[in-house]
């Protein structure tokens, strides 16, 4: 029996592990190192409606327990995705999330409705990339405009639809329940929290667009805590995700009340990171004789574990 | 790959003590290029450190590294015995056949000689090395004695474009290899584009997952953004566009 196997967004997953947008490529870059259809489901890099190059200068840099990045979103654009990379993911048998990022509203509808029509099984929301001028951040900070952004989508497309929120909030509660209202089929928290480095030697910020997205083991507890707070608001299932590096990570973000786990940074410490904490969490229900993940979504709601577990 | 490693030999080559040679066996044969790295994981540091592959005889490779920061301060205190975790062979590494049955010329710069040192083994109709050491960086003496004496060796920089761009007047080179700062390997493109001369050049930029996935490591083409780390580090000699 597959203890893993989670139903979940109405898609049946061999597992609830998926990866963080913009850490994956599209599927392409872990091949060497094993098959992505041992995933869960592939989450793709952000993508905008035409091709982006992205930021110019330092992209990243490392930062106590994590690293800043800065890359703006570099994709080929929704078109080239749907035409050259999502027919080969969908022969290979993966389950694919596409995240996009539009500029303003009809964008996102625009690129909604070219993906209703293609094998993608489900769309991300990105309203949190830090790095990008227009759009991103600037839509995930308001509840009004999340809620706009949802419904609009879930008017033109008939798949699932998550939408994926910025930490870098007062009250991401109050953000969460308007994509919940507004029909979002799910929520991914978090995306990386605003930061800066700065090289001594120079006396410059160290990245090309002087802030950039902080994100590794270092955001782990404050991701933590807004899957935990969120969880209790809403009903809709949620991705959790932000340093998770390890099937500890992993369950810490299960009890809290995420239904997914996605693994960002941990592809870049260790290209093997995802497998590795999908052993971990087999073995670990093993031990403790748990007979379904599904069963510790939300333990730590619930009292823990009860006795002999 | 995922590879354990034991280190083998860890010397200082400079009375600075800020460049030494690792020596790691692994516990599995790879096929290695030379220019190709390997992902180097350090105890509480989040992200592996890329270091050039310098050399690799069986299971047992060499590195040859300058310590920028606490990742290679740590390497550099390794032990003989100690175990480390490696990713790889990772990147583009040189391709030898481009030289075969040529004159080549190998020029590198400072601590970017390391990805150069494997082609001494390529089989090159004739290779002249042009390395250049800060005088203060590397000493010449004790680099010497671990590696081979066919080297042209020269003491600044500077010179090494110069000594080459002199060696023009009278020699004529098939082929160039390349690695060294920014500034030298921009020059050097325009050597080699005023002279004609095809090459390949190895470059660095900052990395955190070394295998294609974070796109941090970007750097311009005239082909737009590349991945140092996939589609580099070595690239043909006009394709990259420095921005010194």
């Amino acid at each position: 029996m597959n203890k893993l196997h989670t139903e979940v967004f109405g898609i049946t997953l061999k597992n609830p592990i998926t990866v963080g947008s913009g850490t994956y490529g599209f599927g392409e870059n872990y091949k060497e190192f094993y098959s992505p259809t041992e995933l869960g489901a592939i989450t793709v890099k952000g993508m905008t409606m035409l091709p982006r190059e992205g930021n110019s200068g330092t992209r990243g840099a490392e930062t106590p327990g994590g690293m800043l990045n800065c890359v703006g979103l570099q994709n080929p654009g929704i078109d080239v995705f749907i035409k050259d990379y999502l027919p080969k993911l969908k022969n290979e048998g993966n389950i694919v999330f596409a995240n996009i990022a539009g500029k303003d509203i009809e964008e996102f509808v625009e690129m909604a409705i070219k993906l209703e029509n293609s094998q993608v099984d489900l769309i991300e929301l990105n309203l949190s990339c830090p790095n990008v001028k227009e759009g991103g951040i600037a839509f995930g900070t308001s509840g009004e405009m999340v809620g706009l952004i949802t419904r609009k989508v879930k008017e033109v497309t008939g798949k699932p639809v998550v939408v994926k929120l910025t930490p870098n909030v007062t009250d991401i509660v109050s953000i969460a329940v308007a994509a919940e209202q507004n029909g979002a089929d799910g929520l991914t928290l978090i995306n990386t929290l605003l930061g800066m480095a700065i090289d001594v030697d120079t006396g410059n910020p160290i990245l090309g667009n002087v802030f950039g997205g902080l994100s590794g083991p270092a955001i782990k507890p404050v991701a933590l805590k807004m899957v935990y707070q969120v969880y209790k608001h809403v009903k809709i299932p949620i991705i959790g995700m932000g340093g998770i590096v390890n099937e500890r990570d992993a369950l810490e973000f299960f009890m809290a009340g995420a239904s997914m786990i996605g693994v960002g940074t941990g592809n870049f410490i260790d290209p093997m990171c995802p497998l590795k904490i999908k052993e971990g969490l087999e073995r670990y229900l093993d031990i403790k004789g748990i007979g379904k993940i599904t069963e510790i979504v939300g333990l730590a709601h619930r009292g823990g574990l009860t006795d002999g577990k | 790959m995922e590879l354990k490693g034991l280190v083998k030999s860890n010397e200082f080559l400079t009375s600075q003590r800020d460049v030494f040679q690792l020596r790691i066996e692994l516990n599995r044969e790879f096929e290695f290029k030379p220019g190709q790295f390997i992902n180097v994981y350090c105890p509480n540091k989040v992200l592996p450190r890329p270091i050039s592959i310098a050399d690799k005889e069986g299971n047992i490779i060499t590195l040859l590294v300058r310590i920028v920061g606490e990742g290679t301060d740590f390497l550099s205190k390794t032990k003989i015995g100690d175990r480390v975790k490696v990713i790889g062979p990772l990147g583009k590494g040189f391709n030898t056949s481009h030289g075969m049955d040529k004159k080549v010329a190998i020029i590198g710069g400072g601590i970017g000689v390391a990805p150069l040192l494997g082609l001494r083994k390529a089989n090159f109709k004739d290779a002249k090395y042009y390395l250049g050491f800060n005088s203060e960086g590397i000493l010449v003496e004790e680099f010497k004695k671990v590696y081979p004496t066919t080297i042209t060796y020269l003491t600044e920089d500077t010179t090494v474009l110069e000594a080459f761009e002199e060696s023009l007047k009278t020699e004529v080179y098939n082929f160039v290899y390349a690695c060294g700062p920014e500034g030298m390997l921009k020059k050097l493109q325009d050597i080699l584009q005023k002279n004609k001369i095809p090459g390949e050049l190895s470059v660095e930029k900052k990395m955190a997952c070394g295998v294609g996935g974070c796109l941090i490591c970007t750097c311009e083409t005239t082909k737009g953004k590349k991945r140092v780390c996939k589609e580099g580090p070595v690239f043909d000699s006009q394709e990259v566009l420095f921005s010194e």
